[in-house]
């Protein structure tokens, strides 16, 4: 068949790409983890565990990424139920109002909340004035890992959440009943037969959660957290072509990160017949949450919301306040910071910057989602379950892990090329971008492929259309809107990524808004709220775009983010 | 039957087997389409003759075998270069593209000037008796309306081979009653083969020039509709082509045209399906129609055989008589009359015409 040799070269040009900006970077990594000028060495991993700095630095990652997992788990389970089992009034509403969180970055929050937990902040001078505090508090220097771990469970639970919820909704109604009709109270069903079916969801979503939070740098960073490994990778950036050790710490990020997907997906492949099993065979419809359970949920729901939003009202607050020293909201309100955010040529440029870079790696996503998912879904070659893979397990692979991978591999092997970041990171991290945010295009090219009949394309060849007219004539238009929502989706994380903009884009005239931000914040005076308003225009253009992939995958929306 | 049959066919399949794991989804088929024949592939579901039909459109490749179109060894033909449309059973109506636009597909393909498109696709609509919706999008459509814009866009294309695959079986059967004259019409009208799907032999007895019987991959009979349902040449296609009386016998002889056979209830005589006889002693069975077997009247000797009516049940045009010949359950069919049913219980004689007796060899 004529379509055979262009899949083939697909094939081929797909695994190219994957190949260099994937495997090879982190090959790269953990080939120069183990190597200095002598050769071979353990040294810096042993380091790792030995050097009292270094094993600081670790544990209290490994603090933050288990008390935020705890902390959204709690969270999430009982909103998660209630939005799956129950039906009770704003349950829609609810249910989209719990995505916000994740939308909004936690290293725009951080900028807002910075000043709020400030020794001179409004918490501080709340207290005092209502005489719980003797004295100002500087909350984010006496408890700099609460005020980390609050800000990551606040933007990470809504993971948690949906991936309980979509648990909880495959669960076939007849299980449960069946265990009431032999003899199980209610609460017995859910800790014996709900909560074992909802297994694999919970724990993909708890090894998202915890991979997300160990390997967060934005956060730790605004804070002025520096014993983090995150941030210790980041100020190790510096000497990456010289010095092991950054390295070292990159490949153990790894490995926690890839052991820990390595068990879920062990764990969700197992049981997944189980969980599905006759999903369609009951229409469901669910009880009503009793009145003392709507008592329980509606204020917890409320304040948890209002906490999640918390940091970035503070943003805008701090985007717009005159003086905010001592008090408890600003003295006065100004537009000044926001005409200078857009005015100044730094942050004018870093618009800019942003916007390409989003929609070059919003489109360089399109192009590989529906490659690869054509490849996998329509013509089952022999190699496309590897790239199915290799382009999934960017999920696994911190933002932080890839720009340290890039710098490595490709900075020093190709000096004042547009492979150099330090020379022109537009194209690095164009590709960065595209690379980390790929399994959420494959997803959506994946489920508009599923659900589109075959039917469709053989009635077109059928009638005369070559493979690849096929798929310019009725495959692409047919799942359009799930590529332009999986594109959005990509756009709107683009906008706002943290830990490779910070590492790859090292001269002014290249910093996408996150590096200016952070440049602001550390800068000249009102820097911090030139920053806060560069967040809130660039938080403004991602609600537009989150809501407009929103309406355009209604309820497919929240598959996006699922482990499994 | 518009068939010379001189002519080189249309389509000609040669020993075509396909396996899907396991599974022999076709084993050694053959047969030839004449042009502008009506030509059925019935079967049970799962005999092979969807596989057959997408074979033939080039949506699957055959492990063994040649297929020809007009002709052409078509083996490294890909489907889009084959010509020969398909009437999909789900429809496969893109929902992104109008009306128009589905039936226009095709000659988009080819490049046809768009006056031309609009021209002809203007005309296969009317053909259907669609003129008007041209504009509606396909989930607008009633089904039977989406069948119509199916076989319009096929029709449009003017080619020499249609395929269709089980084109009534998504309609209700009102529905269904009209598109089958549709179909009919629409053959009439063009010089197209048709290659219908169905597993309704009721479908290819009434409409097809000539039907090809498949099971489980094999092909069982091929010939016109009215030769298979009198004198199927084995027991599958007496019982998959209609209600079916089989009757154990041996065979003792010839008698004149008629072959001689020995059944529970006597000798009797019988006509030979098959052209070749069995020998003396063979076992056979004899089968007769429920239509062909009535109350022995005071005519000519027939075969005859004693039984007990167990129920009667009145269909409208026929009554269906269940029988009871010493053990052996038998069906009739007997013109309704304002006359009194048989009663239940009543035991009598009953009598079929040689004519009507087919010895049937193979099983």
């Amino acid at each position: 068949m004529s379509g055979r040799r262009g899949s083939c070269a697909l094939l081929a040009a797909v695994l190219a790409f994957l190949a260099a900006f994937l495997v090879w970077p982190m090959l790269d990594v953990v080939r120069r983890a183990v190597t200095d000028r002598e050769g071979f060495t353990l040294l810096y991993l042993r380091n790792l565990l030995t050097e009292p700095l270094q094993l600081e630095a670790l544990g209290n990652s490994l603090i933050i990424a288990l008390c935020t997992t705890a902390a959204a788990l709690a969270v999430a389970l009982p909103l998660a139920w209630a939005v799956a089992r129950r039906s009770f009034p704003g349950r829609t509403l609810l249910s989209g109002l719990l995505l916000a969180p994740l939308i909004l970055p936690p290293f725009v929050g951080a900028v807002g909340m910075k000043i709020v937990l400030a020794r001179s902040g409004a918490l501080s001078t709340l207290l005092m004035r209502a005489g719980l505090a003797r004295g100002p508090v500087d909350w984010l220097g006496a408890y700099p890992l609460l005020g980390v771990v609050l800000m990551e469970t606040l933007h990470l639970f809504p993971i948690m959440y949906l991936n309980l919820v979509a648990a909880f909704a495959n669960i076939d109604p007849s299980l449960e009943e069946a265990a009431v009709n032999l003899g199980a109270a209610r609460g017995r069903v859910f800790r014996r037969v709900t909560l074992p079916l909802a297994g694999p969801g919970l724990f993909g979503g708890t090894v998202l959660v915890f991979v997300w939070s160990f390997t967060e740098l934005g956060t730790p960073l605004v804070f002025g957290f520096r014993r983090v490994l995150p941030v210790m990778i980041y100020d190790g950036v510096s000497e990456a072509g010289t010095n092991p050790a950054g390295y070292a710490q990159v490949l153990f990020v790894i490995a926690v990160a890839a052991l820990g997907f390595l068990i879920s997906k062990r764990i969700t492949g197992r049981r997944r017949d189980v969980a599905t099993l006759g999903r369609l065979s009951v229409a469901r419809r669910e009880p009503r949450l009793s009145a003392a359970g709507l008592a329980l949920l509606a204020p917890f729901a409320t304040l948890l919301l209002a906490l999640a939003v918390l940091p970035h009202a503070s943003v805008a607050l701090v985007a717009v306040g005159r003086r905010w020293f001592l008090t408890a909201l600003p003295e006065g309100f100004t537009l000044e910071f926001f005409a200078r955010a857009v005015g100044s040529d730094l942050t004018r440029t870093a618009l800019l910057n942003s916007l390409g870079l989003a929609l070059g790696a919003a489109a360089l996503d399109a192009a590989l989602g529906f490659g690869i998912a054509w490849l996998c879904v329509r013509r089952r070659i022999a190699g496309a379950d590897l790239i199915d893979t290799l382009a999934m397990a960017p999920l696994a692979i911190p933002g932080l892990v890839i720009a340290f991978g890039y710098l490595g591999c490709f900075a020093g092997r190709f000096p004042g090329t547009l492979l150099d970041p330090r020379f022109n990171p537009l194209l690095l991290l164009t590709i960065s971008y595209a690379v980390r945010r790929l399994p959420y295009m494959l997803r959506a090219a994946h489920a508009g492929l599923e659900q589109t009949s075959r039917a469709y394309e053989e009635a077109a060849a059928n009638l005369g259309a070559s493979p690849w007219r096929v798929v310019r004539r009725v495959t692409f238009p047919l799942i359009a809107a799930n590529l332009l929502a999986g594109g959005i989706l990509c756009f709107a994380f683009a906008m706002l990524e943290v830990s490779d903009s910070l590492i790859l884009a090292q001269t002014e005239a290249f910093y996408p808004i996150t590096k200016a931000i952070y440049v602001l914040m550390e800068g000249l005076e009102n820097g911090v709220n030139v920053a806060a308003a560069l967040g809130v225009w660039a938080m403004a253009l991602l609600a537009a775009a989150m809501l407009w992939a929103a309406a355009l995958l209604g309820k497919r929306m929240g598959q996006m983010f699922r482990a499994g | 039957m518009k068939d010379d049959a001189g002519a080189a066919p249309a389509i000609r399949v040669e020993s075509v087997s396909k396996r899907f794991g396991d599974v022999a989804a076709l084993d050694g088929v053959s047969f030839d389409v004449r042009p502008g024949e009506l030509f059925f592939l019935l079967g049970p579901s799962g005999c092979g003759k969807t596989t057959m039909l997408r074979i033939l459109a080039g949506l699957e490749t055959p492990d063994a075998g040649r297929i020809l179109l007009n002709g052409r060894d078509v083996r490294d033909m890909p489907a889009h270069r084959r010509g020969a449309p398909m009437v999909f059973q789900n429809y496969a109506l893109w929902p992104h593209l109008s009306v128009a636009g589905n039936v226009a597909f095709g000659l988009v393909e080819r490049r046809a000037p768009r006056k031309e498109i609009a021209a002809r696709v203007r005309e296969a609509l009317a053909r259907v008796g669609l003129s008007g919706l041209d504009r509606r999008l396909p989930g607008q459509l009633s089904g039977g309306q989406q069948q119509r814009v199916v076989l319009a866009r096929a029709l449009v294309l003017d080619p020499a081979v249609m395929l269709l695959d089980e084109p009534l079986s998504n309609l209700d059967a009102r529905l269904r009653a009209g598109m089958r004259e549709e179909i009919e019409r629409l053959h009439r009208e063009t010089d197209i083969s048709f290659v219908y799907v169905t597993h309704d032999q009721s479908e290819a007895l009434s409409l097809a020039d000539r039907v090809a019987v498949m099971n489980a991959g094999r092909l069982r009979a091929l010939g016109a509709p009215a030769d298979l349902y009198h004198r199927p040449p084995n027991v599958f296609c007496a019982d998959f082509l209609g209600e079916a009386n089989l009757i154990a016998a041996r065979v003792t002889g010839t008698s004149g045209r008629f072959t001689a056979v020995q059944t529970p209830w006597g000798a009797w005589r019988a006509v030979l399906a098959g052209a070749s006889a069995p020998s003396a002693g063979a076992s056979v069975r004899c089968l007769v129609r429920p239509e062909n077997l009535r109350p022995a009247g005071p005519g000519p000797a027939a075969n005859r055989l004693r039984a007990a009516v167990r129920s009667v049940r009145l269909n409208g045009p026929t009554i269906a008589v269940r029988l009871d010949a010493d053990g052996t359950a038998l069906r009739a069919a007997l013109l309704s009359r304002p006359a009194p049913l048989p009663a239940p219980g009543a035991e009598g004689e009953w009598e079929a015409a040689p004519d009507d007796t087919v010895v049937i060899t193979e099983e």
